[in-house]
């Protein structure tokens, strides 16, 4: 078997809803014949994208282009692979599967997303990994990881899962965070983590432990195998490895349980 | 039929379906690992009175484990999954939480997962943390040297314990010698376990007693001690008996392990004392595996 590989054969002028990929179809002919809304017309798949490979739960795009919106949008089980720009919602809601974006990615690019892993080799805009439009609820499980940088008010009520960040990340992030691991190697802009519950946070920046107090040298278990597991699924060393950590705990709110590590 | 100058009898042993699960335990050196292990598997030789059987599987390297630091796997079998599930949380909870520096991690991951650390997080009195990466859980449950991480469940398969064999020796000091060659011989064989002290077991039992309170008793057949006064199994020549138990994780696993033990007892210069080679079994009627010796050895 062999993955799909779609090529788009003309430049889009109007948005184009994606979507539809995370159907499960039954073979390809039902791929290539499959009705698609572009500007106030419908026209068939095939007559966006030339079609090669057979193997349906094995995606790839090239030359996307920033018009496509909802690449990977509730995916389920599948692997999808976009070589180029993406639009909106990239990844928005999915359960499980993996997708790989080598490109930059508009607003809303991992939100609300339930499960899986998503990795994004460029930056994201705006409401990466938050709150989907049509929810109250961020990231509930997954794995995500961004090589670049990060739009304004990322991270908004994550539940679960990790978030690993290269870049720099964006003013208004990690707001009502409830729970889960985000880890940033870049800086961190302003009014960062308001509101926050819970959920462990790696950083270099300072200006976010002024509340919290210091907890102790003690060496963490958790943070070496962590880290092991981590660079096994970005197949590369995450660049805590073998840093010293300072962990901060206790703020002076009560009602925020989360905890700082603080690297050098 | 004689297999490199050891007789070896025509006979099986029978073993039986258990329920094994694996867990891997972690520390800041190998001493402490070791310490953690030996607490967890005192007192699991047999499900007669122990609840389970577990041992140390092998060692492992840092490589190998998953925060990279020296550790062990334990493997551990039971009859039912409430006895395995209530021996793993229990030894978990007394034995390697306890033990200074320790991590536990699941070594079997299958769709029946049995509790790991998912109770044992309310030693944590709500300070416990959950840290979730892809499909795996774990908890970090502060303790007085930094935090205990322990994975939230682990996986349990279908395994086979009872395989065995006996050591028929003129003399216990070569008895024993061959017991451990063979020992030796599998201690780092995967999949399988030798639960008893050392690996080697000298009460072997059968089933049934003159007492109705028991349910074992001294298997009187294999007693050299007793061979003028019951009906005994023992050529004239034997004084000691010792057996080796085995569990694994499937048929061909102990029939690896019994081969490679016997194998190394034949290359011991002692081999002249050791008289024959038996097993231990019930007739065929209770134990869904038999492991015929001579086949094994073919």
């Amino acid at each position: 078997m062999k993955p799909i590989i779609l090529q788009l054969k003309k430049k889009l002028k109007y948005r184009l809803d994606m979507s539809f990929l995370s159907t499960q179809f039954k073979n390809i002919s039902s791929l290539q014949s499959y009705k698609i809304l572009y500007g106030n017309k419908q026209f068939k798949f095939k007559d966006f994208f030339s079609i090669k490979g057979n193997d349906l739960n094995n995606i790839i795009i090239k030359s996307s282009v920033n018009l496509m919106d909802n690449i990977g949008r509730e995916l389920r089980g599948m692997n999808i692979k976009v070589y180029g720009d993406v639009g909106y919602s990239f990844g928005e809601k999915m359960y499980s599967g993996k997708l790989e974006l080598h490109g930059n990615t508009l607003d809303y690019a991992a939100a609300g997303i339930k499960g899986g892993s998503l990795f994004v080799y460029g930056n994201t805009g705006e409401y990466t990994a938050g709150k989907p439009n049509s929810s109250n609820e961020g990231v509930v499980d997954g794995f995500i990881y961004i090589k670049g940088n990060v739009g304004n008010n990322s991270i908004e009520r994550m539940r679960r899962g990790n978030v690993i960040i290269e870049g720099n990340l964006g003013d208004d992030a990690c707001h009502e965070m409830l729970s889960g691991t985000v880890i940033i190697k870049g800086r961190v802009g302003k009014s960062f983590a308001e509101g926050i519950k819970r959920g462990t946070i790696f950083t270099k920046d300072k200006k976010i432990i002024q509340k919290y107090n210091k907890s102790n040298n003690a060496e963490f278990n958790f943070t070496g195998f962590m880290f092991k597991e981590i660079s096994k699924i970005i197949s590369k060393n995450i660049f805590l490895t073998n840093k010293t950590l300072t962990r901060y705990c206790g703020h002076q709110d009560d009602d925020n349980l989360s905890e700082i590590f603080l690297y050098k | 039929m004689i297999y490199k100058g050891i007789k070896i009898d025509n006979t099986f042993a029978e073993a039986f379906n258990m329920k094994a699960s694996r867990i891997i335990v972690t520390a800041d050196n190998l001493r402490w690992a070791k310490n953690a292990c030996d607490s967890f598997t005192g007192f699991a030789t047999s499900v007669i009175a122990c609840g389970i059987e577990a041992g140390i599987e092998r060692q492992l390297k840092p490589s190998e484990t998953p925060d990279n630091r020296p550790g062990y796997s334990i493997l551990l079998f039971s009859m039912s999954r409430s006895q395995l599930e209530k021996q793993l949380e229990t030894r978990v909870g007394q034995c390697i939480l306890t033990c200074p520096t320790t991590a536990i991690f699941s070594g079997m991951f299958n769709d029946d997962m049995i509790p790991l650390g998912k109770n044992l997080r309310y030693f944590g009195d709500g300070h416990q943390i959950s840290k979730k990466i892809l499909n795996r859980r774990f908890w970090r449950i502060p303790v007085m040297d930094g935090e205990f991480l322990c994975e939230e469940s682990t996986g349990r398969a279908p395994a086979i314990g009872g395989g065995n064999f006996l050591v028929l020796s003129n003399n216990r000091k070569s008895c024993l010698s061959a017991c451990e060659a063979a020992i030796d011989s599998i201690k780092n064989q995967p999949n399988v376990i030798t639960p008893f002290p050392g690996g080697v077991v000298r009460s072997g039992s059968k089933v049934g007693s003159k007492y109705k309170a028991l349910i074992a008793s001294t298997n009187d057949a294999f007693c050299p001690t007793l061979k003028s006064v019951t009906k005994s199994n023992l050529p004239s020549d034997v004084n000691c008996v010792m057996e080796i138990v085995i569990n694994g994780l499937t048929f061909d696993d102990i029939n690896e392990a019994i081969k490679n033990s016997i194998q190394s007892i034949s290359k011991l210069k002692i081999k002249k004392d050791i008289v024959a080679i038996s097993a231990g079994n019930y007739g065929g009627k209770l134990g869904q595996y038999h492991f015929h010796l001579r086949k094994v050895l073919k």
